[in-house]
């Protein structure tokens, strides 16, 4: 489970992102993961109050917002969904694709006091 | 809603003063940069380097032994990194075939990061190094979400694992420049379906290259070995 690295990774910037900012304490923490991101809602929901344990961000609201992946077709040109098991072009199923959107993992947005 | 401001707040004890801070950062910011350090130090030196992913016991180090000599008989100078929770077996293994190899034991953690390889470079890469070898850590998933700041990920499918891999973890499969189709020489004692497995690697990837082999009998090692020096 890389999850846990992962927020402790996310809870030194929001530490650094707080000292910058001369925040106190940290109401809400925002994040997004993309479907193809390699990272997965539970783990993120489990490991995020154990990585935030005495620090500013410790009982913290943790809101994850999920985004789809988003593929751009080479044969037609069409913008659309897919699923990561299957790159596909929705309009017309060639498999020429790029993804557009779908891969990061960001954090989006704090609430401080 | 926030009592005091009226603002969309997702903490109900919210009490007045607060800021929200929209923001768009990276999450793996810390790794992304220590792996593009290497990557740019790696290139600087011309050096190749292959991040190898695959499941625990799909017969990366079986690989690694045959391939390393092989580099050594066609005079390619390599460096090996070995990654694995514990033990340095894999290092032991490794050793004697011209190369330097040095082993990292991540104890309890599921995947190399780019600071552990960017620790190792000085030490591990010579002047007339062209190849840099990471073997990762045995696991389909975490690996793949970690840029060491390698030239192309590999990935290995042995056949004894089940055709459909790819499309049960997409992110490696889709983002390997090469999957290697391991262990062939089991196939007369297996179902496997060769063309199955072409579609899985299909469904998730248009780009990747894919080579089977099999280190202990060496068909196909030969087309892995000109990949691997550019032939």
């Amino acid at each position: 489970m890389h999850e846990l690295s992962l927020a402790v990774d996310l809870i030194a910037q929001i530490e650094k992102i707080c000292e910058r900012e001369k925040a106190t304490r940290i109401l809400s923490v925002k994040v997004s993961i993309g479907a193809m991101s390699g990272v997965e809602r539970e783990p993120m929901e489990f490991a995020f109050p154990e990585a935030a344990r005495h620090t500013l961000a410790e009982g913290a609201v943790f809101e994850i917002e999920e985004v789809p992946l988003r593929v751009h077709c080479n044969a037609c040109g069409a913008d659309t969904k897919c699923v990561p098991h299957l790159m596909r072009c929705e309009k017309c199923l060639d498999a020429a694709v790029d993804i557009i959107s779908g891969r990061d993992f960001l954090l989006t947005g704090l609430e401080v006091l | 809603m926030c009592k005091d401001c009226g603002c969309e707040t997702a903490n109900a004890v919210a009490v007045h003063g607060h800021r929200h801070l929209d923001l768009e950062t990276r999450v793996l910011a810390v790794n992304d940069e220590a792996a593009a350090k290497n990557r740019a130090w790696l290139t600087e030196r011309g050096i190749k380097t292959l991040n190898i992913i695959s499941s625990p016991g799909s017969g990366k180090t079986q690989l690694l032994e045959r391939t390393l000599e092989r580099l050594a008989q066609r005079g390619v100078k390599v460096a090996v990194i070995v990654g694995d929770q514990q033990t340095d077996n894999d290092a032991q293994r490794l050793q004697g075939k011209g190369a330097p190899v040095i082993q990292i034991e991540t104890g309890a953690s599921c995947h190399l990061n780019a600071q552990q390889i960017g620790n190792l470079l000085p030490e591990i890469i010579e002047e007339d190094t062209e190849l840099l070898l990471i073997e990762n850590i045995g696991n389909l998933v975490c690996p793949a979400a970690f840029d060491l700041g390698e030239t192309a990920k590999v990935a290995l499918l042995s056949v004894c694992e089940g055709e459909d891999k790819p499309v049960k973890y997409p992110l490696l499969f889709h983002d390997a420049a090469m999957v290697l189709l391991t262990k062939i020489d089991l196939i007369p004692h297996l179902d496997w379906d060769a063309e199955k497995c072409h579609q899985a690697l299909h469904q998730v990837a248009h780009h990747g290259k894919h080579l089977s082999v099999s280190a202990r009998s060496g068909e196909g090692m030969k087309a892995w070995i000109d990949w691997l020096i550019g032939k």
